[in-house]
């Protein structure tokens, strides 16, 4: 998939319900943007240091206001694109497959930190394609252990970027 | 000369062999795998770089760069899929080829093609790379600002029918670069009393979270959709005779000059380039009639055209210091990650080091199509991989890179964040490469437009007295104005 692709605006025979909750999640999204550019712009009348108020209004929230004011231009604009046409949100199936991947990706980001990166990766690695269907668990666990213990090997002893380690004195 | 042979020197180093072969024969899998393109390969290689000396880390980002444009075209050939955008034109002489059997002749045509047309960009990028930085050496903040502006412009390239998203996207890039310490006065902004948030957000990590995470949580809704798979098609590679290349070497001067000029142009890239060859061939081929039936003159124009951009592209990222799309924009932050900062200095303080860039180009080329030769027959066995067992690997290599910049658990929750809104923001057609755009340029913008008013003692107005920087309001004005001009304009005809 391209990094300009829109996956969302697939067109396909499709029910209204599905395009309603499209339509509610780009307001969605276009609200949190709204909520993260007031966030921003209260932050940006914050204290400044006394150097920073000496350089007469054109101090570290100078710029950010200019871009933030431009953001705020283009509100209403993707609000009216949003009218004339939403994407679609993905059938239920994929939509649950994908938000599993998420949430594993999530713990694995967190199991990096507590049980070390070499067992978090033969977790994840052996979990993901458990979860998105394939079959075959021994071919599984043997490639995710290989391709772990083959990275961790590469970075940690060759590359000499030390790992996140367990807490379980293995030396790994 | 005595630069040239330090360049040779730091060249001629088994790393830095070992590093163009391995980089480049990874960019070509990237380039097979349909969608993986070249961020996403420059990506997942970046972690290997934080170890290595200069020049091989440079190797390894030049060769994955190289061998994912030309990799794309060997799917496109062998099932009409194209591996990334840029062979799309590719697909359209190269399959019906391959259907009539001759899918090694068509590779040895690509294959050549891309090599001649990657080499003519490495001489653009020697002749023009110099000269622009010269140019631009008389530069004032004033110049550097407007140049940033024009560059931003490159957010309108990549946003394809999505201005809005895009700028909004190009914003939020902006605002990202400016957590942390003001550079100007050392004030903390934005941080919302975060320790981590001190030292500001890295471009790394959101590059891989953008780019890499969120393409595999993306493609994870696609799985069920039915692919052609890689059938047991006899993939080869046949080199075309010199009868059959000699009239078709005007064709491969031209993609390659198409190519050399539009990826110098900011947002443009490989995938205009080829396009604009394929059909500039297509108008002006005397064979045109069997265009679209497998004619050699569409493949030798796109593909010269789509590799002539690797070299152009990097005029002004090395020049200016100024990206003109997302892979020269990862590019950047490799460079900078390895102590290399580009821009009209670097022409002036590291020749050697340009030279040394030069040369492994040429290498790269060279060895990509000694790669293509040998590896085609392997490359087309990459595609049986089962994608969810290529989605968990990928994951896991993409949170190594995220993690190595600092050795920082932080950065690999930035780049999770950056996944999942990536994710969401590109379902939801925001293109995501301006956020990474924003994040390069917002800090160049900013300190020279902040520079800029100092010089002039607050008088924006200056800002337009000085010729270039004037000239270069206008093209970014124009730029961004032009769609809804046309879009006027269609609607007063209608």
């Amino acid at each position: 998939m391209d990094a300009g692709n829109a996956p969302g605006l697939e067109s396909d025979a499709v029910s209204p319900r599905r395009q309603r909750a499209g339509r509610l999640t780009e307001i969605m999204i276009v609200a949190l943007l709204v909520a993260a550019l007031a966030l921003f712009l209260a932050a940006s009348f914050g204290k400044t240091s006394a150097f920073a108020q000496a350089s007469s209004g054109r101090g570290p929230y100078f710029f950010p206001r200019i871009v933030l004011g431009g953001m705020a231009i283009l509100i209403p604009v993707l609000l009216v694109g949003i009218r004339q046409r939403a994407a679609l949100l993905p059938e239920r199936a994929p939509l649950v497959r994908m938000i599993f991947v998420i949430l594993a990706t999530a713990a694995y980001c967190a199991a990096i930190g507590v049980i070390g990166f070499l067992l978090a990766s033969v977790l994840f690695g052996g979990l993901v394609p458990v979860l998105l269907g394939q079959r075959g668990y021994l071919m599984l666990a043997a490639i995710a252990l290989s391709y772990a213990v083959a990275v961790w090997l590469l970075f940690e002893k060759i590359f000499l970027i030390i790992l996140p380690a367990s807490p379980f004195g293995l030396g790994f | 000369m005595e630069l040239l042979l330090t360049a040779v020197t730091q060249i001629a180093t088994p790393m830095t062999l070992l590093a163009i072969v391995a980089g480049t024969f990874v960019g070509v899998i990237v380039g097979v795998l349909p969608g993986l393109g070249s961020v996403l390969g420059l990506t997942m290689v970046l972690p290997f770089t934080f170890a290595m000396p200069q020049i091989p880390a440079i190797a390894l980002m030049l060769g994955v760069y190289c061998g994912s444009v030309y990799g794309g075209s060997i799917t496109a050939i062998v099932l009409n899929t194209p591996g990334t955008p840029q062979s799309a034109a590719t697909a359209m002489e190269g399959f019906p080829m391959a259907q009539r059997g001759e899918a090694d002749l068509a590779i040895g045509w690509v294959t050549a093609a891309s090599t001649l047309g990657g080499l003519f960009s490495v001489a653009v990028l020697a002749l023009a790379g110099p000269t622009l930085a010269t140019f631009s050496l008389q530069f004032t903040p004033i110049e550097y600002f407007a140049l940033g502006l024009f560059a931003m412009t490159c957010i309108a390239g990549v946003s394809s029918g999505a201005l809005a998203k895009g700028l909004m996207a190009g914003g939020i890039g902006i605002i990202l670069s400016m957590i942390g310490a003001d550079p100007v006065t050392g004030d903390l902004r934005f941080t919302f009393h975060s320790f981590q948030l001190t030292a500001g957000i890295g471009l790394i990590p959101v590059i891989v979270g953008l780019f890499a995470f969120s393409e595999m949580f993306l493609r994870v809704l696609d799985l069920d959709a039915g692919k052609t798979a890689a059938k047991d098609m006899r993939v080869g590679f046949r080199l075309p005779r010199w009868a059959d290349w000699r009239p078709r070497l005007g064709m491969l001067l031209r993609g390659s000059l198409i190519g050399s000029f539009v990826g110098a142009l900011p947002g443009t890239g490989a995938a205009t380039a080829s396009f604009i060859a394929y059909s500039e061939a297509q108008r002006t081929s005397p064979r045109r009639a069997n265009f679209g039936k497998g004619e050699a003159d569409g493949l030798v124009a796109c593909e010269s055209a789509n590799n002539a951009v690797t070299g152009s592209a990097l005029v002004p990222t090395l020049a200016l210091g100024i990206p003109g799309d997302p892979v020269t924009a990862v590019m950047l932050g490799a460079l900078v990650i390895q102590g290399v900062a580009p821009g009209p200095q670097l022409f002036v303080n590291h020749l050697d080091l340009i030279y040394a860039i030069f040369l492994v180009l040429v290498i790269v080329n060279v060895v990509m199509f000694a790669i293509g030769a040998l590896g085609a027959p392997i490359f087309t066995r990459v595609l049986r991989i089962p994608e969810p067992i290529l989605i968990g690997l990928i994951l896991i290599i993409s949170t190594v890179g995220a993690y190595g910049v600092n050795g920082n658990l932080f950065d690999v929750w930035i780049a999770f964040g950056a996944g999942v809104a990536g994710a969401i923001l590109r379902y939801f057609s925001y293109p995501v490469a301006p956020i990474v755009i924003g994040m390069v340029l917002g800090p160049t913008i900013e300190m020279s437009l902040r520079q800029g008013l100092i010089l002039t003692r607050g008088d924006a107005l200056a800002f337009f007295q000085r010729p270039i920087a004037l000239m270069l309001f206008i093209i970014t004005a124009a730029i961004l104005l032009w769609p809804l001009v046309r879009r006027l304009r269609a609607r007063e005809r209608t």
